[in-house]
């Protein structure tokens, strides 16, 4: 073994022994009276042997050996991790000290605990819409197809030429969003559905929990229905049935096939987007009924996303796909566009943009406001050390005595600051306690909120390491925060003068400067506060409030889906008009219209 | 109580005990004290007080392996043994003593 190794394991070695004698105080001060108790029986023989008697020999053994205490002490302070000690008993009185004053610890810990509770929540909103990568195999290796423009939706002629042509990525897949229809009739049962490449859950790397993904071999022109449930699906729909394999969902009325149930945590790409139940790319065909949809070149809906070699960088794949922009584009021409607009399409270009975190509308619509009401909860969070520093305070005057008297009989300053600081500290990481599941709640809350009007954010608030990190600095920030002043206040006392107050809770004049300055500070921060919580709830309002350009008071959406009648296209148009007819002959309805894309 | 006149100079204790274990093999404490002062003639005294964290403080750096054993009076008794990080160790003392004292000869000496 090399010295420098030796002397590590050496180090690693004394510092577990260490904390082993921390674990048995007993053992180890047993053990080191063994030993000073042979030095001293020898000592004795040898003086008896010298010529003095028994009663003699002992004195002079003690004697010369000096203060038997302090040794004891001295070596088992080799012996031991002596911060961790003081650690642990620092720790121990303050439980003690917080026991004493019951109701000062309830008011401090649920006045910090909502602090860091709100503070919490909110950041794990943010952790889930925009610092989270998605559960997939290495997620940094995803990237986003994008089109010239800024746009990035593509027609499905368009990622078939992508698909069979790019060589650059490791692999590629497309998807596209919508909902199916549950219900076989009567009532219309919404829910999430995403079309899918076969390619999708190999390139992703998702793995099945039940049953299997699907493959390239279920995307084929003409395929059978086949189905894969992501996790939340089935759990809600099928409650988590083991037998839900090669059972038949009704997706628009057509049967499909459940072939598999993908892994809990992945929900797709689309952040805040329940995925609901897959279906490959091919089953366009039987849900739109043979129209075409797979084959139209002016259809945009696809997303592609792609997955860079191993080692292989971003500006590979862009160029990759810049290769094979001209051939992709000059294939997939529309063929009923006039001729400008057909030269201008051959003109596309393609490029690829980083996706570690997938793709989020939310993100971009909300992340302003979760910064801002981040903030916010900071500015709430500060008032509430506020607030636990001026009870801190007045406790500390209440310990004045005690302070003095420790500082009398040789306490440092340091050592007592450190002390308060490992009491206020405490205090925090209980508050964090409270502030964690008041978090959960609170971030469930905000969620509610986001997904008002017609559409549902589904986001994975699980506690994770970023989220307990965050919590866990916050509360040790905080505690040390509100802690350091009334610590270093409540130490800078004259023990003699101090000890002539005998407890009588004396407030010196500086300390009451102290404490009217904490006021100032706390009023100052409400003010900002209450300002900005009635702008934001302003805004909300107005937002909430948005002028359509319409009256939409009385408006009654309704979602009709009529494609298990099999009717014949021309038909359609009849139908609705036929159902219009009717629906306004209903009493309590005056008038009744039909779109196709309905704002909500 | 007066300081002994043959106390032993600050930080030279490892060196001393270390050496000794070197020569005389495991030793507990008490027979190290004896050894160092026969060894000098009776010229250094150890205080006994001091012996017993430095032989701990040694044992933790990785000098000395401390192991319990029975003495030839049939009493228990913590016997110490030099480990190879800790020859090394007294290696690199000696050198240090050496230096240190030929600079205090040199003053004195010249200065």
């Amino acid at each position: 073994m090399p010295e420098p190794v030796r002397f590590l394991w050496r180090s690693v070695y004394s510092w577990f022994r260490r904390l082993v004698n921390l674990m048995r105080p007993n053992r180890l001060a047993h053990d080191i009276d063994r030993e000073m108790a042979l030095h001293f029986a020898e000592r004795v023989d040898e003086l008896i042997a010298g010529g003095m008697d028994e009663a003699e020999a002992r004195w002079e053994a003690q004697r010369r050996f000096g203060n038997r205490t302090i040794v004891r002490e001295r070596v088992r302070d080799v012996d031991i991790l002596t911060w961790l000690e003081s650690l642990y008993a620092d720790l121990r009185y303050a439980v003690r000290a917080l026991r004493a004053t019951p109701g000062f610890t309830m008011v401090a810990v649920l006045s910090l605990g909502l602090g860091i509770g709100a503070n919490t929540g909110i950041f794990s909103l943010i952790n889930a819409v925009m610092l989270r990568s998605l559960p997939v195999t290495h997620p940094e290796e995803l990237v986003r197809v994008t089109m010239g423009g800024g746009r990035a939706t593509f027609t499905n002629p368009l990622w078939e030429q992508i698909r069979d042509r790019q060589g650059a990525m490791a692999g590629v897949l497309a998807f596209a969003e919508g909902s199916f229809n549950l219900a076989t009739g009567g009532v219309v049962r919404r829910a999430a559905g995403t079309l899918v490449s076969g390619s999708y859950f190999n390139v992703l790397g998702v793995a099945p929990v039940a049953g299997r993904v699907l493959t390239s071999v279920d995307d084929m022109r003409g395929c059978p229905g086949t189905a894969v449930l992501s996790h939340g699906f089935w759990q809600r729909e099928y409650g988590g049935a083991t037998d839900v394999i090669g059972r038949t969902i009704s997706l628009d009325s057509h049967p499909f096939e459940v072939v598999g149930v993908t892994a809990p945590g992945f929900s797709g790409i689309h952040v805040g987007r329940a995925a609901g139940v897959f279906v490959p790319l091919c089953s366009l065909d039987i849900l739109r009924e043979n129209r075409g949809a797979l084959d139209a070149r002016s259809s945009w809906f696809l997303s592609i996303f792609g997955r860079i070699h191993p080692g292989g960088t971003l500006a590979e794949a862009q160029a990759g796909l810049a290769v094979v922009a001209r051939g992709v584009y000059e294939t997939t021409v529309p063929g009923h566009w006039t001729a400008d607009e057909q030269a201008e399409y051959k003109e596309g270009t393609l490029s690829a943009q980083p996706a570690t975190n997938g793709l989020s509308t939310i993100r971009g619509q909300y992340q302003g406001a979760l910064f801002t009401l981040l903030m916010v909860v900071g500015v709430v969070l500060l008032i509430a050390c506020a607030n636990v520093a001026q009870l801190l305070l007045a406790r500390a005057t209440g310990r004045q005595h005690e302070i003095a008297v420790r500082l009398a009989l040789g306490s440092g300053h340091a050592r007592l600051v450190r002390q308060l600081l490992t009491e206020s500290v405490l205090l925090a990481l209980l508050g964090a306690m409270v502030g964690v599941f008041f978090a959960r709640w609170s971030s469930r809350l905000l969620v509610g909120f986001l997904s008002q009007g017609g559409r549902t954010v589904s986001l994975d608030l699980s506690l994770d390491l970023r989220v307990l990190g965050f919590t866990l600095a916050v509360a040790t920030v905080v505690g040390i925060l509100f802690g350091l002043a009334p610590a270093w206040r409540s130490t800078r006392v004259n023990p003699h003068a101090a000890m002539r107050g005998a407890g009588r809770g004396i407030m010196g004049e500086s300390r009451q400067r102290f404490a009217k300055g904490i006021v100032v500070g706390q009023l100052a921060l409400s003010l900002v506060l209450v300002m900005a919580a009635g702008l934001l709830v302003g805004s909300f309002r107005r937002l909430a409030t948005i002028d359509p350009g319409f009256r939409a008071e009385g408006v009654v959406v309704v979602d009709a889906n009529w494609s298990n009648l099999g009717l014949p296209d021309e038909q359609h148009l009849t139908f609705v008009r036929e159902l219009l007819d009717r629906l306004r002959g209903t009493p309590g309805v005056r008038q009744a219209s039909a779109s196709v894309v309905t704002p909500d | 109580m007066a300081k002994h006149r043959n106390d032993i100079l600050q930080g030279t204790l490892a060196l001393l005990v270390l050496r000794t274990l070197a020569t005389q093999g495991p030793l507990h404490g008490y027979a190290v004290t004896g050894a160092i002062q026969r060894s000098s003639a009776e010229l250094l005294r150890v205080e006994e007080g001091s012996l017993y964290p430095a032989l701990h403080r040694m044992e933790q750096q990785g000098w000395l392996k401390a192991t319990w054993g029975i003495t030839e009076k049939n009493r228990e008794a913590r016997f110490y043994e030099i480990t190879r990080m800790g020859r090394t160790q007294l290696a690199r003392e000696r050198k240090t003593w050496a230096r240190l004292t030929e600079g205090v000869e040199r003053v004195l000496r010249y200065a």
